[in-house]
C-alpha cells in the first residue's frame, strides 16, 4: 500500500461542532447531546461518525487526491470505535491501486476506516 | 431539518411519539419505508461542512455533499417510529450514482435487508435508495446497532 501523504489534517471535534452537526443533520440522540447519558454509557459525548467520515472525504477533496465529480464512486465506511468530544483525531491517507483508504485514529486506536473506489454503474466505470 | 411526508407499507405512521421506539422485535425483514423530502438548501450545506471542520462552502460545487445526503437522518424520518437511543452506525456502503443538486427535492426509499444478533450487539441492515425524479442518486447499505 502506498502512502500518498502520511496524514490528512488532524481534527479535534468540539462540543460546538457536534451540536452544530446534530442541528443540521437531525442526528440529535443522547449519545451526542446528553452529557450525563453519554458519560454513563461511553465515557463522554460521542462525535458523530458521519462527521468524521465527511471530514476525511472533504479533506481528500481539498487536497486534490480525488476529483470533485464523485459519480461512479463507492464509499465504504466501517466505524470501529467511538470518538469522544475533544479527543485528538489523527488521519491517514493510503492508496492501493485505484482505491483510497482514509483512516481516523485516536491514540493509535482505529476509529474509522473509509475506502473510496470507482465502481461500474450500468456499464460505465 | 426538512419537511417531509412519510409512507410505510408495514407499520402505521400515526403519532410515532406516542408509540414509543421501534424495537428490534418489531422490525420486519423486508419492511419498506419511504419519505419525500424538500431540497437541501445552501445554508444547510454550509452549516454541515462547517460542523465537519471545513469552511469551503463550495467544495462540492452545486451538489449536495453525498455523505450529507447519505448519512443524515432521512432514514430516521422515514421510519414509522423513532429508533432507540444509543444506536450507532457500524458500517455504511454508499454508491454515488448522480449528484443531487442543492435545492432538488428527493425521495428516500428504505427496506430492511437483514437483522442479526452478534456477540455484543444486535444489528439491523437497511438498503436505502435516494432518488430525484427518475434518477438514482445514491444507493446505501447501512448497518446499525439496535439497542431496544
Amino acid at each position: 500500500m502506498d502512502s500518498l501523504e502520511p496524514t490528512l489534517p488532524q481534527i479535534v471535534v468540539t462540543k460546538d461542532m457536534v451540536q452544530a452537526f446534530a442541528s443540521v443533520s437531525g442526528s440529535d440522540g443522547p449519545t451526542h447531546l446528553d452529557e450525563e447519558y453519554a458519560i454513563e454509557h461511553f465515557g463522554g459525548l460521542l462525535v458523530h461518525g458521519a462527521l468524521l467520515a465527511e471530514h476525511l472525504l472533504a479533506s481528500t477533496l481539498s487536497t486534490g487526491h480525488i476529483g470533485h465529480d464523485l459519480s461512479g464512486i463507492e464509499v465504504a465506511i466501517t466505524f470501529r470505535s467511538p470518538v469522544i468530544v475533544n479527543q485528538v483525531v489523527d488521519t491517514q491517507l493510503e492508496q492501493t491501486g485505484d482505491a483510497l483508504t482514509l483512516t481516523a485514529f485516536v491514540d493509535n486506536r482505529t476509529a474509522l476506516i473509509e475506502t473510496i473506489r470507482p465502481v461500474t454503474l450500468g456499464g460505465r466505470a | 431539518m426538512v419537511e417531509d411526508s412519510r409512507r410505510s407499507n408495514q407499520v402505521s405512521s400515526d403519532r410515532p411519539e406516542a408509540l414509543g421506539v421501534l424495537t428490534f422485535d418489531e422490525i420486519v425483514v423486508g419492511s419498506e419505508f419511504e419519505l419525500d423530502a424538500q431540497g437541501i438548501q445552501p445554508d444547510q450545506v454550509t452549516r454541515y461542512l462547517r460542523a465537519c471542520g471545513h469552511d469551503e462552502a463550495d467544495l462540492y460545487g452545486d451538489a449536495v455533499p453525498p455523505l450529507m445526503l447519505a448519512m443524515v437522518c432521512y432514514l430516521k424520518g422515514a421510519l414509522p417510529k423513532p429508533w432507540p437511543a444509543g444506536g450507532l452506525h457500524a458500517r455504511e456502503r454508499i454508491v454515488i450514482h448522480e449528484a443531487l443538486k442543492v435545492g432538488q427535492p428527493f425521495t428516500v426509499r428504505a427496506h430492511v435487508k437483514e437483522k442479526r444478533t452478534g456477540r455484543r450487539h444486535r444489528f439491523v441492515v437497511f438498503d436505502i435508495e435516494v432518488r430525484y425524479q427518475d434518477v438514482t442518486s445514491l444507493q446505501i447499505e447501512r448497518t446499525m446497532t439496535w439497542t431496544a
